[in-house]
């Protein structure tokens, strides 16, 4: 059944008339649903799918048309045990993003290590996004605005691609974009009380007004911008309380 | 590199806050739910009164299961492994019988019986979500002895084609009932090769191969078409012609009780809409059937026994509280274009085989019994009831749970095809038409 998406891919590739090009692969969801991810129907399929990824990033070096592409590799759901999902485990609920163009080469000049381990849990590799969080990157990295009602932010790893200027721009529109939901669904918090820290503010609201008011008065100063070069002081420890039961 | 972070912090902060914040609940009408489903428990307990008096195992037993019940609908992982709370209340209710019999001094092998085929109906298919990819009979044993696999099926058909050709169509003699017992038997059991032949071929031993090229001219839907149709035909017939009494009829021919005819019938479709791997199992609940039978149950026990492996026979043909294994491979037999009816039935059937089974004997078994099917089915509401108050007060107290969408929810919906589907469907309707038929006997 790939077979009938695979079989279009080399004349599209030719072709310089489209802006966005989706393949929807089923096979292997079907295997997994069918016998499981340890059957001996998994590794050939998947291995499939890896020259699929090799032809199309192949193109991209190698074709003039193709130079500003990015390729999203990506899964809409992961599997348990027994093949299927639906619930909330692990497996279910990590399923894999890669991007890819020749561009991004400029984040990792001395690459990444492949194959990694898990840094956490069972399926975190390098590192997690809300699934949210696809929207305002690819916005970002297309030059197009958010959608309307996206809850994501972007990722932050992808912020060297740019200079400085242009990061900023790019942190502060996402923050805005944010800002404005947050006063849509839960009105504006009259007058916003800047705390030391603004995890005690009584409410998650509060919180985020708290948080906004000490962003701008670190803009308006100017020169005292709170930056910092460690991404892991940026992202927030997430969800440590999701595995629990 | 250097990035803004108290704007990256408050934009990740505002997700949190978003993300979390609960669906847009209509509270008073899941109030008014839960309202309704108390009231409901609430009679249907004072009204189950009278029928605490025979056994006093079940007066014990019934009640703990009811609260327990109730309070594991709480917890995600319980509601996630509950096959589990059935399969240990399945084996100490039958090891407490196993006791009272040899308390009263008679052999107790019965319920011995019973537990030993629980203990291996229990390991035919992993269920639940943490051990799913665990070995089971089905899975795992079965596709390396795929030969053992369709002795077993075909005994069990055999078994049921023997009983049909000895309890129905008995107005027609003996030579008819027998030919269309094994007419109808035949044409389930190559569907079922046929299907099997397509779907899982891995599981088609090469000394079928003859069989089911011959198979092979004719579609699966019209195979199951005429399956359905002869089934149909035979129950069609008994409740017209077999069940009201009748003269003319020579009266050497054994009392014969419709219900069972009936339930043979039942069986033989349960069987078209089981999974291959799954049909052996009926032959294990033959060995549990024949074991209750030598122990002497009340009414009470056999209410309690029976809620008991109608949710035990539920997980162990592979159910589970998680939309991902709802079983959808029967429930398309015979139907050829878009029919949502038809299919939603079928998918029902096929997801909930093992209760339906029990369900059908029940009336059979309970109607010279003290309170008859009646009684039976008060227990069973009662239960439904509260059951039903806890999971959805767990629902409306968890509603902004992080898995109120991937667990509580799910299993409020498998609550709600309990309840409706089969308590009202099955036990009343069905079982309704199955104690009208009990009660008849065959000339």
């Amino acid at each position: 059944m790939d077979n009938n998406v695979t079989r279009h891919i080399p004349d599209v590739l030719e072709k310089e008339d489209w802006g966005v090009m989706v393949m929807h692969y089923l096979g292997l969801d079907h295997i997994g649903h069918k016998a499981g991810p340890k059957s001996h129907h998994m590794i050939p399929k998947q291995q499939e799918m890896d020259g699929i990824v090799r032809q199309i990033y192949t193109a991209m070096e190698q074709k003039q048309h193709l130079q500003n592409t990015l390729f999203v590799l990506l899964g809409d759901h992961g599997m348990n045990d027994a093949g299927n999902h639906g619930g909330s485990g692990p497996g279910e609920t990590s399923p894999a993003l890669v991007l890819m163009s020749p561009k991004l080469k400029k984040l990792a000049p001395d690459g990444m290590e492949c194959p990694t381990s898990p840094y956490d849990g069972e399926f975190d590799y390098y590192s997690r996004i809300q699934q949210s969080d696809l929207a305002p990157t690819l916005a970002g990295l297309l030059g197009v605005p958010i959608p309307k009602n996206s809850l994501g932010v972007f990722m932050p790893e992808l912020l060297d691609l740019w200079n400085e200027d242009h990061r900023v721009k790019v942190v502060e529109q996402n923050a805005r974009h944010l800002r404005r939901i947050a006063e849509a669904t839960h009105g504006e918090v009259g007058r916003p009380v800047i705390r030391e820290d603004c995890g005690d503010a009584p409410s998650g609201v509060e919180e985020l007004a708290c948080l906004y008011e000490k962003a701008e008065q670190l803009k308006a100063s100017g020169s005292s911008t709170e930056y910092t070069d460690k991404l892991s002081e940026v992202r927030p420890v997430q969800y440590a309380g999701e595995r629990s039961r | 590199m250097n990035v803004r972070a108290d704007q990256i912090q408050y934009a990740y902060k505002c997700q949190e806050v978003l993300s979390g914040a609960a669906s847009n609940y209509d509270l008073n009408f899941m109030n008014i739910g839960i309202g309704i489903m108390s009231l409901a428990s609430g009679i249907g307990l004072r009204l189950l009164l009278p029928w605490f008096r025979t056994s006093l195992l079940v007066d014990i037993f019934y009640p703990l299961l009811l609260i327990f019940y109730a309070i594991m609908m709480f917890a995600s992982s319980y509601v996630e492994e509950e096959h589990h709370f059935w399969y240990w209340s399945a084996s100490g209710w039958f090891f407490l019988l196993f006791c009272r019999e040899l308390r009263s001094h008679r052999s107790g092998l019965g319920a011995l019986a019973a537990m030993v085929a629980l203990r291996v109906v229990r390991r035919w298919n992993q269920t639940g979500q943490k051990f799913a990819g665990a070995p089971d009979i089905a899975k795992n044993f079965f596709p390396n002895y795929s030969t053992l696999l369709w002795v077993l099926v075909i005994a069990t058909y055999i078994i049921v084609c023997l009983r049909l050709s000895t309890s129905s169509l008995r107005r027609l003699g003996p030579k008819a009932a027998l030919s269309y017992a094994i007419t109808v038997t035949m044409a389930c059991l190559s569907f079922k090769l046929s299907f099997a032949a397509q779907d899982t071929p891995e599981l088609v031993p090469h000394w079928l191969n003859r069989p089911v090229e011959t198979l092979a001219k004719y579609p699966l839907v019209n195979q199951a078409q005429a399956t359905f149709g002869l089934i149909l035909t035979g129950v069609v017939y008994t409740l017209l012609f077999e069940v009201p009494a009748s003269t003319g009829v020579p009266v050497t021919l054994r009392r014969q009780n419709a219900g069972r005819i009936l339930a043979d019938f039942t069986a033989l479709f349960l069987l078209t809409q089981t999974r291959t791997v799954n049909i052996p199992v009926f032959l294990l609940f033959h060995v549990i059937t024949r074991g209750l039978e030598t122990l002497q149950l009340t009414a009470q026990d056999l209410t309690f026994t029976l809620l008991l492996l109608q949710h035990h026979s539920f997980f162990s043909f592979g159910g589970a509280n998680a939309l991902s294994s709802v079983d959808l491979s029967n429930a398309y037999n015979g139907v050829s274009g878009y029919n949502v009816g038809i299919v939603g039935i079928l998918t029902f059937v096929s997801n909930w085989v093992g209760p339906i089974y029990w369900a059908t004997l029940a009336p059979i078994w309970l109607k010279s019994k003290e309170g008859g099917y009646r009684a039976h089915v008060g227990a069973m509401t009662v239960f439904y009831a509260v059951a039903g108050v806890g999971v959805m007060v767990a629902c409306m107290a968890l509603r902004t749970h992080l898995f109120i969408w991937t667990v509580f929810s799910p299993k409020y919906l498998y609550s709600m095809a309990w309840t409706v589907c089969f308590h009202l469907g099955i036990n009343g309707g069905w079982g309704g038409v199955m104690r009208w038929a009990a009660g008849r006997k065959v000339l």
